[in-house]
């Protein structure tokens, strides 16, 4: 049971992960990225290449989140800024057409078939508390746990994180008071394509690296910000760990083949419930 | 060279029509000026223009010896003029001391500089001080108007510029705002403020300007407005 809980968790993490760096640019822009899915998949394919290529796991990861805070740069000036004036509507297609575009450039680039990256890890299971783990999951979960506080630090006791906040809450205003915008959505879609990213990274080793790889988890990231709020950084991290948890549940207690549609009926009856997601709060209270 | 200087001024919303027809005005080091006008004559678009949230469309603006006209709002702030918008702007999730600490960002402000700027804001308004650790949404209509003021003093402005402070206060607030905003400008500080409440503005100004359908309709002393037979009868009530 506690190996079935340390999977659900780290898969939830993953989740969280995907979902929090898809908030973050939502925040910080009002515009929903719909390549987000393949900003993961690229960064499975990129820590494949770096391993094969003969980099060392823990090398291949760092350069792989390296590249992807290049990418976010480089997404950001390409797909974001020359639509940043139009309605949100433009930015939204644009994203559409990338991910078609960048799921096609991969399947050029490395072809149709699954790849595999080793384990960051020799062993195979690690015992804690008499369970039996494996320390791939002990590993998704510690990082994203070490990552959530970093953030958490970033945001909310670094100037920039100020910064970041009140681009988000009043663009306006924070411009007024001397806060470039343009960096700031920068720093931002830089930050979320590297969270992206580390969760591409992360669940490369236990997944098969393929094109569908960011549709998998773009889809459950989706119901947990849904679930946990749109918009709230925090309902996000709750709803990707309650997709993950209750996905293996229902997979191990229930049905592995109905997983998907029990998890989506408990997400309609959660909206039925609480139609603003768990931690949305009434409109009002929005910022 | 005054601090501020408009010179045919021209803007307007998107494709729209001109909402300003040619605005020339100037403020000088020091002074506390005041702009009047009814509703819809375009006082806040002058200053969202002057602070380029809105592109002129013809005209020059220099500010502190600069032509400022077309620049990036952010770098017209680093310049050193400071817009408090109608409607405050707090960040409603930042708690008042991070909407403080914020608007340092123009002089790069840390430490012992940005602690001596918040000191003074306390100073002059001793409830932000009580409730710095709260989310400024969570302030009274007059407690976010003062923390809007304060705020726009951390950026240490050569230009303060205000957009309706009266508005949406009671009665003995408004008073308490206009002794504060001629306290500010005795300290030093430069203000264009733009008011409906005329007879307020006018009391604590220097000079005024009178703005009817985009332009400028009468330019004089505050006091040679306040008895200005037109002013009367249009802002001040008979």
């Amino acid at each position: 049971m506690t190996q079935v809980l340390a999977s659900g968790l780290a898969m939830g993490c993953v989740y969280a992960l995907v979902g929090l760096s898809f908030i973050l640019i939502y925040n910080a822009t009002h515009g929903l990225n719909f390549a987000h899915g393949e900003f993961v998949m690229l960064a499975g394919f990129i820590l494949y290449s770096a391993v094969d290529a003969g980099a060392p796991m823990w090398l291949a990861a760092l350069a792989t989140l390296g590249c992807m805070g290049v990418f976010g740069l480089v997404f950001q000036r390409l797909v974001f800024y020359p639509l940043r004036d139009r309605p949100f509507l433009a930015f939204v297609i644009a994203t559409i057409g990338f991910g078609i575009f960048a799921r096609n450039l991969a399947l050029l680039v490395w072809g149709p078939n699954p790849l595999k990256v080793p384990s960051f890890f020799t062993a195979t299971a690690v015992s804690l508390l008499g369970a039996t783990l494996t320390p791939e999951h002990l590993f998704i979960i510690a990082t994203t746990a070490v990552v959530l506080v970093t953030q958490y630090l970033l945001f909310f006791h670094t100037a920039l994180g100020r910064g970041l906040r009140a681009t988000a809450q009043n663009p306006e205003m924070a411009q007024l008071l001397g806060i470039r915008q343009n960096r700031m959505i920068a720093i931002t879609f830089v930050l979320s394509a590297m969270l992206a990213g580390l969760a591409g990274v992360l669940v490369a080793p236990i997944f098969l690296i393929d094109t569908e790889l960011g549709g998998a988890v773009i889809l459950k990231a989706f119901i947990a910000i849904i679930i946990g709020g749109f918009g709230s950084i925090p309902g996000a991290v709750l709803g990707g760990l309650i997709v993950g948890l209750l996905e293996i549940l229902v997979a191990v207690h229930v049905s592995s083949t109905y997983k998907d549609a029990i998890a989506f009926g408990v997400f309609i009856l959660v909206l039925l419930v609480f139609p603003r997601g768990l931690l949305g709060g009434p409109v009002e209270d929005r910022v | 060279m005054p601090l501020l200087q408009v010179e045919g001024l021209r803007a307007g919303h998107g494709q729209g029509a001109d909402v300003l027809h040619g605005i020339s005005l100037t403020v000088a080091e020091g002074e506390l000026v005041c702009l009047i006008g009814a509703n819809g004559a375009g006082k806040t678009t002058l200053l969202r223009t002057i602070m380029g949230l809105v592109k002129p469309r013809a005209g020059r603006v220099q500010f502190a010896g600069r032509e400022i006209a077309g620049m990036a709002t952010a770098s017209i702030a680093r310049l050193g003029a400071s817009l408090v918008p109608e409607g405050r702007g707090v960040f409603p999730g930042l708690t008042v001391l991070d909407n403080l600490r914020l608007a340092a960002t123009p002089w790069g402000g840390t430490g012992v500089a940005l602690q001596a700027e918040l000191d003074r804001v306390f100073a002059l308004f001793p409830i932000l001080a009580e409730r710095r650790a709260q989310l400024a949404w969570s302030l009274s209509g007059g407690q976010q108007q003062m923390l809007a003021i304060g705020r726009a003093l951390v950026t240490r402005p050569k230009l303060l510029l205000l957009d309706e402070p009266s508005l949406g206060l009671a009665p003995n607030l408004v008073e308490q705002v206009f002794d504060t905003l001629a306290e500010i400008n005795r300290l030093g500080v430069s203000t264009l403020l733009v008011e409906q409440n005329a007879l307020m503005a006018l009391d604590v100004s220097h000079r005024g300007y009178v703005l009817e359908l985009g332009r400028i309709v009468a330019a004089d002393t505050a006091a040679a407005l306040r008895d200005d037979a037109r002013v009367q009868g249009a802002y001040l009530g008979g």
